[in-house]
């Protein structure tokens, strides 16, 4: 296990640029789960996902005089991922289809399976622009404009799906 | 009321206004906050699922790869591009700023001094030939030889933040006035003015004044001074934020002096500023300034010291 690193993303990033393994080490280990958690819930193969995350550390490594320290590194391996997975969609015709079982079980919901049931089911059933853009908000912590600016939308338009969302989502959970 | 301003509430995205905005439609009427209770509810609801990725094993992959594709990685000092700190005060001046920030890097034949310079407004990062990193804050000047001998030697003129490889070799920084020395550790020195300033993250740092033999021993989470070739003295309840926040661009003053703030504000901005009518020594600031333009900054500082400042002949100047 590495002791947890207090240094920022854009003092890694300033390291990084000049061909620092070690702050590119200590980034690598802040955010695999988080984009494997995002490329696996919308793709639903372990594998795939786990070569695609490999694949988008190679690129920050080899493009990484190019990494601007001032803008966020989290949005841009997101962003990354991101055009990854529509490329994958464009060639393969299938989409995400399994979403409910990609989800683990909440430990906080765990003496309500009922509830648990329902969040699972509401969330599968979310379209799926809809529920890129509130995996983002709601697990990635990203700003409203960080998300424009992922998945390539106006601020505007991820407000309109935000509370798409959360409408859809109430509809399903509470009634 | 819309919901998208309701959720966007929830998201913790609203500006204040808007905040307030919300919060007062919800105190209008009992439907209305239910509304708002229930987004809420939902948004509570769906608990962040946890992935575990098979770090251990993926960063191996990794390294080997990154490895096998650069076979020799010796230390070749590169020009680094110039890149703002303050994006959104530079915007106008975009094009001309990058002829004028050139980084003075120069490479001296071997067993001789490189000598790294950024300009004002301008951080760089370098690696040493022990693989040792040190950042530079603007106006700073840091000379290292092209190879460590027997002890790793380096002279610092400004200000910069050191992650330090472990060695039985010595690190030593010379500043005009002091020295430091250690042995693998992160830290902070700023010398400016016959100054210096160390704070220490992690490790330990021994510090000495260039006129006295008298040295003192800094543990992570301390900070010490030495004037003018002084004895070195600690610094009580040093907050490491104060003296590390610059390198996530964030500017920080603890009751500093006015004239003090001034030189920082040059370095950082690549601007002039005076003063009129006032002793700068006289004044001090506490606050932080992250990624502010130099009118908004000089706005606030103007206002809590109630002093004016105004923008002719392409300077600043303070005045009372």
């Amino acid at each position: 296990m590495k002791a947890p690193d207090t240094r920022t993303d854009r003092q890694l990033v300033c390291l990084i640029r000049n061909g620092d393994m070690d702050a590119f080490q200590v980034l690598y280990y802040r955010y695999t789960d988080d984009l494997f958690r995002f490329i696996f819930s919308r793709l639903g193969d372990r594998e795939t996902a786990i070569d695609y995350v490999q694949d988008i550390f190679l690129q920050i490594w080899e493009k990484r005089a190019a990494l601007n320290p001032d803008a966020s590194v989290k949005a841009y391996m997101f962003k990354t991922a991101h055009n990854r997975l529509i490329d994958h969609f464009r060639k393969s015709s299938t989409r995400k289809t399994h979403t409910s079982d990609i989800l683990p079980d909440s430990p906080e919901h765990a003496d309500n399976p009922e509830l648990q049931t329902r969040v699972k089911i509401a969330i599968h059933q979310l379209p799926e622009k809809e529920a890129l853009v509130f995996h983002l908000s709601r697990f990635d912590g990203f700003s409203y404009k960080e998300i424009a600016q992922i998945c390539q939308v106006s601020v505007k338009t991820v407000e309109k799906r935000m509370s798409n969302a959360l409408k859809h989502l109430r509809k399903h959970i509470l009634e | 009321m819309k919901t998208d301003l309701l959720v966007k509430h929830i998201a913790n995205q609203t500006t204040t206004r808007e905040t307030t905005q919300v919060e007062r439609w919800c105190a209008q009427s009992k439907e209305n906050k239910t509304d708002y209770d229930s987004l809420l509810q939902t948004w509570q609801h769906i608990e962040t699922p946890t992935f575990e990725f098979p770090k251990e094993q993926g960063w191996q992959s990794i390294a080997q790869k990154i490895k096998s594709t650069e076979s020799s990685s010796t230390f070749i000092p590169e020009r680094s591009a110039p890149w703002f700190r303050f994006r959104s005060g530079f915007a106008w001046a975009g094009a001309l700023a990058v002829i004028v920030l050139l980084v003075l890097f120069q490479v001296v034949p071997q067993y001789q001094t490189s000598t790294l310079v950024t300009a004002k407004g301008e951080q760089i990062s370098v690696q040493l030939p022990d693989g040792s990193t040190a950042t530079l804050n603007a106006g700073s000047s840091l000379s290292f030889p092209k190879r460590f001998k027997t002890e790793r030697r380096v002279e610092l003129d400004g200000e910069a933040f050191f992650n330090v490889t472990k060695s039985s070799k010595p690190f030593i920084i010379q500043t005009g006035n002091a020295e430091v020395q250690v042995l693998g550790t992160r830290f902070n020195v700023w010398s400016r003015n016959n100054e210096t300033r160390v704070a220490v993250e992690s490790g330990t740092v021994s510090l000495s004044g260039m006129e006295t033999d008298s040295t003192l021993v800094l543990q992570a989470g301390q900070a010490a001074i030495v004037e003018n070739g002084n004895l070195p003295q600690y610094k009580p309840n040093a907050n490491m934020d104060d003296y590390l926040d610059w390198l996530s661009g964030s500017l920080v003053f603890n009751q500093t002096a006015l004239s003090e703030i001034i030189d920082e504000l040059e370095r950082q901005y690549n601007v002039y500023i005076t003063t009129e009518n006032i002793n700068a020594d006289t004044f001090t600031v506490t606050g932080s300034f992250t990624d502010m333009p130099i009118d908004e900054v000089l706005d606030t500082i103007c206002l809590t010291l109630d002093l004016r400042c105004y923008q002719a002949a392409g300077m600043y100047t303070i005045s009372n």
